[in-house]
């Protein structure tokens, strides 16, 4: 969590505007699953995954890291397409027979799982390139523009506060492990459930005195304040354009080929 | 000239326990006081009573000579006059982002957006927070949050600043920073500063004024030095005499020297004991 976190802040499309790059993000994400064709989601992944590395300057190791996360996800998922149940007289590439059916890999599962697999990283990298690139502060500026003031300041407080309350945890984590307090299973259960409990206890309290120091700096029930300057870049948009036209030439391409 | 004054001032809590007891205070304008009292003291309560968020069970706060009355508008305006700095930044620091949480409040005041944006980055400098800016607030380090929480109350040009244990937590050089800004930002602004602190060593350098709270009761109220010459007092309440003060005590009491005992600082026992040598030991 704090990785991204991190990574976002640190990247080089920080102080560009968030809604450029979710509209980046939306716009190719939505050609890649709108063709759904293996050649299409294969560009989006090389484009975006460009777009990550070398315009936001992520490291490709942390970056393939990353990756492994909802490669995983969609590995089992896509197992499960490419061995399928066969009819007699199926021609299959591999095969095994377990009580009741023979089940095996053919030609054309394999094709579903690779185009599904394809299309659902596809997907990841627009996503990552938004998340991966935009820092929490700047998407939450956006969407106090955009939605009901009280749902963005809620997310605001809560973004804020986590950090706080998962330092704290770790704390006490660390306390409770240098009193023997996570030795065995049972010992754990006992000590997690104190932690939970302590937590919740000093999150209440904190709450209070955070009251206190909002009423002293003149808080009325709405908070007012200056957001960060972000630039435009007329360079990501050119190129947003550019990828979309990409593409959708690709996915014409390949429909006229077959 | 005063400009808080209380008056005959009690405060307990919902348990009922006195927190406050009859205080009589005043606090002299342009002034440092230091707030000085152990743990559960009333210090923290006494401040929040000074900028009206807590109210008083009975007995009155005045404000540059008029009596604080609770109404919405006059409170707003107490607390632009006011600023607290709290102990923990992270109670204070409100959002994710430096910038909105330095903002806010600003924006209440009805300025011009250059006018914020000037000001935002005068107090920017003054508390050498740029390179902090673009970061979130938990990246930053306890000293570096602090420090944005002064500039947060700073950029209301606050005619009094109170600091709730302004130096806990930081390391050495963290605390002469901290505490040299706020010599910078007295001297600039004349402002009024209110410190509460268990760390009575900095009391002789940077404070005109010692208060001493002890179970919700003003125990002493004047100049440091007068304070330093009542050891047993301080004993008392829990406190201590400052390291060289105490050192020139027992010079002049066990070893029979001719030190200035009221030499608090460095600079002041240096002196003294310079001023002995010179006079060949008598």
């Amino acid at each position: 969590m704090t990785l991204i976190d991190k990574l976002a802040y640190s990247s080089k499309l920080a102080h560009v505007k968030a809604g450029s790059k979710l509209l980046a993000a939306l716009v190719v994400m939505s050609i890649c699953l709108a063709f759904g064709s293996p050649a299409v989601s294969a560009t989006t992944i090389v484009l975006m995954s460009a777009a990550t590395l070398f315009m936001g300057g992520c490291r490709l190791k942390r970056y393939a890291k990353l990756m492994l996360v909802p490669m995983a996800f969609v590995a089992t998922g896509v197992l499960t397409i490419i061995v399928c149940r066969l009819g007699p007289g199926d021609s299959s590439l591999f095969s095994f027979r377990l009580p009741g059916a023979d089940y095996g890999v053919t030609a054309s599962s394999l094709y579903m799982g690779a185009r599904v697999m394809l299309k659902a990283l596809g997907a990841v990298t627009c996503l990552y390139f938004f998340s991966l690139n935009t820092p929490m502060n700047s998407f939450l500026s956006l969407l106090r523009r955009r939605f009901p003031g009280v749902l963005a300041e809620l997310m605001e407080l809560m973004y804020r506060f986590i950090f706080i309350i998962w330092d704290e945890a770790g704390r006490i984590r660390t306390a409770q492990a240098s009193r023997l307090g996570y030795g065995g299973f049972s010992d754990s259960l006992r000590s997690l459930g104190e932690l939970a409990a302590v937590v919740f206890i000093r999150a209440f309290r904190r709450a209070d005195r955070i009251g206190l120091a909002l009423e002293s700096r003149g808080f009325e029930g709405n908070f007012e304040y200056l957001c960060e300057t972000e630039s435009s870049s007329p360079g990501l948009t050119a190129l947003t354009a550019l990828s979309a036209a990409a593409l959708a030439a690709v996915g014409t391409l390949e429909r006229a080929l077959k | 000239m005063n400009i808080i004054e209380v008056r005959n001032l009690c405060y307990s809590y919902e348990d009922g326990e006195p927190a406050l007891d009859n205080i009589n205070l005043d606090i002299a304008k342009g002034k440092t006081t230091a707030v000085l009292g152990g743990n559960g003291a009333g210090k923290s309560t006494l401040f929040l009573n000074l900028n009206g968020v807590l109210k008083p069970k009975s007995g009155s706060v005045y404000f540059e000579g008029r009596e604080i009355k609770y109404s919405k508008k006059e409170l707003l305006e107490l607390r632009r006059k006011i600023g607290i700095v709290f102990q923990d930044p992270d109670d204070q620091l409100f959002s994710a982002s430096v910038i909105k949480d330095v903002s806010f409040g600003l924006m209440k005041l009805g300025l011009e957006l250059d006018e914020i944006r000037a000001r935002i980055d005068a107090v920017v400098g003054q508390t050498g927070i740029e390179s902090v800016m673009d970061k979130p607030t938990h990246a930053l380090s306890f000293g570096q949050k602090k420090r944005v929480a002064i500039a947060g109350v700073l950029v209301m040009r606050p005619e009094v600043i109170i600091l709730d244990e302004p130096t806990a937590g930081l390391d050495p050089q963290g605390v002469s920073e901290i505490l040299g800004l706020l010599c910078d930002i007295r001297e600039k602004t004349g402002v009024t500063v209110l410190i509460s602190t268990h760390d009575i060593d900095l009391v002789p350098l940077y404070c005109d004024e010692a208060v001493v709270l002890d179970k919700g009761k003003v125990v002493f109220s004047g100049l440091p030095g007068r304070l330093f010459s009542r050891p047993e007092l301080l004993r008392e309440h829990n406190l201590r005499l400052p390291r060289i003060n105490h050192l020139m005590n027992i010079l002049h009491d066990r070893d029979g020297l001719a030190v200035d005992t009221t030499a608090a600082t460095i600079s002041q026992a240096r002196r003294s004991i310079v001023n002995l040598v010179k006079s060949g030991g008598r």
